[in-house]
This record gives C-alpha cells, structure tokens and sequence, in this order.
C-alpha cells in the first residue's frame, strides 16, 4: 500500500539516492500543479517528501507546501516548518561543510573514488543524528571494490563501538540499522512510496523521471496505474524474499538498471548489502552484552555474500 | 545410412544450449512465424562466429555444463550450410586444441524447412559430422495443413518440395521427430495431419499450439473434438503401440504446488544465442527480429563478454512468481507450457515476469481431451493384460 509520495519540486532537484541527475535547467513545479498534488496525497492518506534543488523557493510556493505535513528533502536548509533530511555529495570540502550544518539526518553519497576514504569520511561526522551513506556507481563495483568497502566496514565498525563505549551513537544506515530491523525495510518505490514530477506526472522513483520522463505511471487527472504492481513487492523478488539483509536498499532504480527487472538485484548490490549485514554481526557479537534490547538479537553465519549463489 | 535420432533427449538437461543465429533469410514466409524481422541483410561472418566460439570456449568458468548442443538457427540455416561446415571445423579443431571436456560431449544440431535437405553441400556436411549430429525437419501433415501456412513468398505452398527429402532424412536420422505448429486455422486439420506424419514414418510428433494471442472464440471447442477424433483413431488403429504425439501425455493436467512444482518452464537464460552482430540473448526469441512490441534483451557481446547481472531474472524466474493468481489455483496446471520470449513480448511492462494466458482454454481443451485419451487407453491396455 502507499504510504509516501515524493514531490519533484525543481526539474533540477538535487539527488538524495543511487540515481544521478542529469544537468538540466531549473524549472519550478506549476504552482497549481503543486497545489493539486496535496490535495492528492491528502486525499490519498500519503506522507510528503519534498526534493527541491539550489534555486530558492518563492514564498508562495513555501506556504502552499506548508499545508501539509511534509520531510523536505535537499542539500541547503530551507526555512519553513517541515523536517529537513539533508544531502550531501561527499567531497574533500564536505566535512567542512558539516560543520556549519545543523540538520541531525544526512544523506552523504559517496562517490566510488572516494572508497577508500570512507571509514574516514564517516569518522569525520560526528555531529548527527542519523547518517546514511549512499555508494554511488556501486552497479560498477568490481572486486576489488568490494574487498575495499568490506575493508572500510570494518574500520567504520571499530569507531561505532569506540563511539558506542563513549555514550556517542548514531544511527547509521549500513551499520546500526540491521541491529534494529526484524524484517526487510528496503526502498519499496512503487509499492509504498511513488513520485511525482514537474511534469505533473506519477514515476516508480526519482530515478525513473530522471532517467526516462516517458517511464510514467499516471497523472492526477487519470490517477496512478502501476502495472505489475505486484513485482515492486517483496515476495515477488525470487533472490529477496529469503533473504536477511534487512538493511538493503533493494533499489527498485538499481535493479532496473543492473538487471533489467525491477524485482532483481545485482551482484553488486547483493554482495554490499551482505558485507554490510556480516560486519552489522561482528558488531553484534561484540555489543550484545552493553544493550540488553539486543541480547536476543541473532544474526546467522552464512557462507554466502549474495542470495543468488544459494538459489541457483 | 543409419545416423542418430532425435537430438530432443540427447543429455537432456545437461547439455548447454549455444545457438547461432547464422541467418535472417528463409525461402518461406509462414503465416504462424514468430519472426517478424526476417532480412536478407544479417548473415552471420565466419569472424563474428570465431569470436564467440573462442569467448565460449575459453570461459570454463561460465560453460560449466557437462555437454553442448550447437545448434544453427535462422531464418532457414542451411542457407548458410558453407558457413556452418567452417563454424563446424572450427569449433572442433578448438576443442581439441584446448582439451575441451566438450570434446566428447558436443551436438551439432539444425532445425529446417527441409527445402535443401538434399543439396549436395548439406549431404556432404552431414556426412562429415554424422556421428554429432541431429536434424529436424519441419512438415506440418499434409499437403493442405503444410500448405496453409509454409508458403513461398509468391504464395505456393512447400509441401511438395519437403515432402520428396523425408524419405533421406529418415534413412539418415531414423526415429526422427517433426516439430508442427498449430495456430488457429489450422484445428480443422490436426487429426489428418499427424496420421498424414505417420504415414510418411515419422513416428513421433511434437506438436503445439502457438503461444500467441490468435485464438477466436470458439477455437477451444473445435480444438477438443479435433483431439478426441484424433484420440479415437489413435486407440482403434492401434498407432499408440509404435507413434506418439505431444498432445497426449499422462503428465499433463494435474494441479502443481508452489513448493515442489515450482520450476520454470521455459530454458531461456540457460542457454545462449548469438547473432550476426555478436550480440548475446538469453534465447532466439529475445533478438530484436522475434520480438513484436518490446526492445531486444541482449545480455552481452563477444567484445565484453556475458553481463551476469542480465541473467540473474531468468535463472532465479520460477513458475508462481510470474503466473496469474489463476494460473498459480488452476487444477490443470501441469502441462501448460509458456515461451519466456512471448510472455515478455505480451507483457504489459517490460518484464519477463509476466505469463501470457493466451493458450489458457486452449489447454484446458487439450487436458479434456488427453483425459478421455487416457481413460480409453488405460482401459485397453488392462484388456490386453488380462488376454496376455
């Protein structure tokens, strides 16, 4: 069922996940239009989420957002009353730019050259709430990439029980958050969550507007038709429904992209999100005694870093 | 000369299955023919087939299988027969170069039309490869039903000029199997047909119906008495004791679950086809000239090599997850076949995992009829244990 609806706000709004944006001239969503897809979500029973880019919002269009519940997302703090989850491409500046942002979440997207550094990078930011960490270019991973980031893991894993042991946690999306999930919570585009463009049409995710604007799945005037609803759910997807990756992002765009379908992952995706729930149970072991909410918690030993291997 | 039979059983369902599509001409145009892009234009170099066969063959890793079956595809392949017989030559000699354990594990293997069975370079071909190989000829039944739809372009029906080269074919290949395509002008004809097929020695038919959506009203009701008449002759004459046909099998028309009976039906993903560009596809029907509606899935090349990823949809695709709500209840499940390419092609996303339902009264019909098959046969068959 739908519970959330991301709002395309300016046909240059910054990415927040795995897609890229392609440059393209900054165009505001019709005010109307805006106005008629809150009406939308308001009759829909939809939570907002806001994506705008560097081009500063009029006032009026501020105060139309205001009327409903709503997260903004975007790179600059935007003054009006919805929270704000901020974006960040990594950089060698970013951690300065950190400093003199307050927003407590942080979407950080690290670009693949920047691999290496990521135990740093994430040392460096200190001052959240919540951190996640988007592995931009992952569908070009090779192994050696994948041997980097399970290097990194590892590090980052030895400064969260640092921090931990010294009252600092943070949630942090490929780390801490398998600790805390009994079940899948994956992207879930096009089952739980829908977009919604300044072309005034609906899209799977972002990344479909972004990556094709005729990969639309309905307007407001003849409503939303996703057909084959049923392969964005997760018993549909032969490689996810077994698997205890709970933290995956199982990224609906990814799939598409890698494979071609959008009920299945890639290697690559697989294999990250396993190195993630492995490192997520070396923490486990060791933590399993200072919180006694985990002292029931189990992640199993597998011999496998991606589902598919056990299934073909 | 006595050859081998049928190449469908030869280490089925370990051999991997390399396809080359060496031509996009044919000498026919068929009114059931799901190829829509047929040129004359892409014809496959000797380079581009070198090249794949090197990449094959020296990815062990990826052709693990413990068997190979080449087959030669088109279009009509023995269009390109002086092709073949160097892809042939080829693919031996490289082999044995490399100690290939398909050395001693491989098939070459043709399904044809049949017009040029008896052209001197096919003959010589065959007998050079006569002890890996395996041949099907198309023929539909009789002249009427074959000439409905296996037509030259100018309109004229091929019966006659396939008919004269079965008589080599099966000295060559004894125990051979013909492969007939029913669609929906062609029920009236069915029973004639396939007695036609064993009179001329074919003695099993494999026969199906399309998969595409072409059914009129109706056609379900036609299809079952044609089958029950068929079934009657079957049974009277005795043809069950030395000839089969694909439409009567005791498997068919049982309910199947989700757990143990889960399996797709279709190979594509498992097997490979190769184009005169050097694409890869996960099967034929997935090259651009078989598809009506939908983009050509090309999961690779002989530059770069198999994309994985591309696979993973067709090798971890199973029955319920790409069947109807319907379809996963039906009690009559088993024996309802799919073509993965159609299904695709059908789909209303672009998705392989969408089943097409196109055949489901078509089936249903078939089941009615092998039931009532199967009961008379059981019958006679106690009869005759208890004369013995």
């Amino acid at each position: 069922m739908l519970q959330y609806l991301f709002v395309i706000l300016d046909t240059s709004a910054d990415s927040f996940c795995f897609y890229k944006t392609p440059t393209k001239k900054s165009e505001l969503i019709d005010l109307q239009l805006l106005k008629d897809v809150i009406f939308f979500s308001q009759k829909e029973n939809l939570t907002v989420n806001f994506l705008t880019g560097s081009r500063k919002l009029p006032e009026e269009y501020l105060k139309v957002m205001d009327t409903i519940n709503h997260i903004v997302i975007s790179r600059e703090a935007i003054s009006m009353n919805g929270n704000h989850i901020q974006i960040a491409d990594y950089n060698e500046k970013t951690s300065m730019m950190q400093q003199r942002n307050e927003s407590p979440n942080l979407i950080l997207r690290v670009e693949k050259k920047y691999l290496p550094n990521l135990s740093k990078i994430v040392d460096s930011i200190t001052i959240l709430r919540r951190l996640s960490i988007v592995l931009l270019d992952m569908d070009t991973y090779i192994a050696t990439d994948l041997d980097e980031y399970k290097i990194q893991l590892n590090k980052i894993k030895d400064s969260y029980l640092v921090n931990l042991h010294q009252n600092h946690e943070i949630e942090l999306n490929i780390l801490s958050d398998r600790l805390a999930l009994i079940g899948m919570n994956n992207c879930d585009a096009g089952d739980k969550h829908i977009t919604f463009a300044p072309n005034g049409k609906f899209y799977i995710c972002p990344g479909f507007y972004f990556a094709d604007g005729n990969d639309s799945v309905g307007d407001l005037a003849t409503g939303l038709n996703i057909k084959n609803q049923q392969l964005y759910k997760l018993e549909f997807a032969p490689i996810c429904r077994n698997c205890d990756a709970f933290q995956c992002k199982r990224c609906i765009y990814l799939n598409r992209k890698t494979t071609l379908e959008v009920n299945t992952p890639s290697h690559e995706q697989c294999v990250t999100s396993h190195l993630e729930r492995n490192c997520t149970k070396d923490l486990l072991d060791k933590v399993q005694y200072l919180i006694p909410e985990l002292a029931d918690k189990e992640i199993m030993e597998i011999d496998y870093l991606d589902p598919f291997d056990k299934i073909c | 000369m006595i050859i081998k039979g049928s190449s469908k059983t030869w280490n089925d369902g370990i051999a991997k299955s390399i396809t080359f599509i060496v031509t996009k001409d044919c000498q026919l145009v068929c009114g059931y023919c799901y190829l829509i892009g047929k040129n004359k234009n892409e014809r496959m170099s000797f380079e581009i087939a070198h090249k794949a066969i090197d990449y094959i063959l020296t990815n062990k890793e990826l052709f693990n299988d413990k068997a190979v079956v080449f087959d030669f595809i088109g279009g009509e392949p023995f269009m390109e027969i002086d092709l073949i017989d160097q892809v042939c030559d080829y693919i031996k000699v490289k082999m044995f170069e490399l100690d290939h354990p398909w050395f001693n594990a491989f098939r070459f293997s043709f399904s044809t039309n049949g017009l040029m069975y008896n052209d001197s370079r096919v003959q010589n071909y065959i007998k050079k490869n006569a002890s890996h190989l395996s041949i099907g000829i198309t023929i539909d039944g009789t002249k009427q039903k074959h000439d409905l739809q296996r037509i030259y372009p100018s309109g004229k029906g091929s019966y006659d000029d396939v008919v004269r080269n079965i008589p080599l074919w099966l000295e060559q290949f004894s125990g051979s199997a013909t492969k007939v395509t029913i669609g929906s002008d062609d029920i009236p004809y069915i029973k004639e047909s396939v007695l036609h097929l064993y009179s001329l020695g074919i003695k099993d038919v494999n026969i199906n119906v399309v998969f595409e959506n072409v059914w009129k009203e109706g056609d379900d009701i036609l299809f079952e008495n044609e089958l029950i008449s068929l079934a009657n002759t079957i049974l009277e004459k005795e043809y069950y004791k030395d000839f089969s046909c694909s439409f009567f099998s005791d498997f068919i028309g049982h309910s199947l679950d989700c757990i143990h009976d889960n399996q797709n039906w279709c190979g594509a993903g498992k097997m490979l086809s190769i184009d005169a560009a050097g694409n890869f596809y996960p099967c034929t029907r997935f090259a651009q000239y078989s598809l009506r509606n939908k983009k050509a899935i090309i999961i690779g090349n002989i530059h770069d090599g198999i994309d994985t990823n591309k696979l993973r949809p067709f090798l971890t695709l199973d029955r319920c997850t790409q069947s109807t709500p319907e379809c996963v209840s039906c009690e009559t499940s088993s024996g309802c076949a799919w073509c993965q390419g159609e299904n695709y092609d059908a789909a209303d996303t672009p998705t392989i995992y969408q089943r097409a339902t196109a055949i489901c009264k078509m089936h249903k019909a078939r089941v009615r009829a092998n039931n009532y098959y199967q009961n008379r046969l059981s019958m006679i068959r106690s009869k005759e244990l208890k004369k013995d």
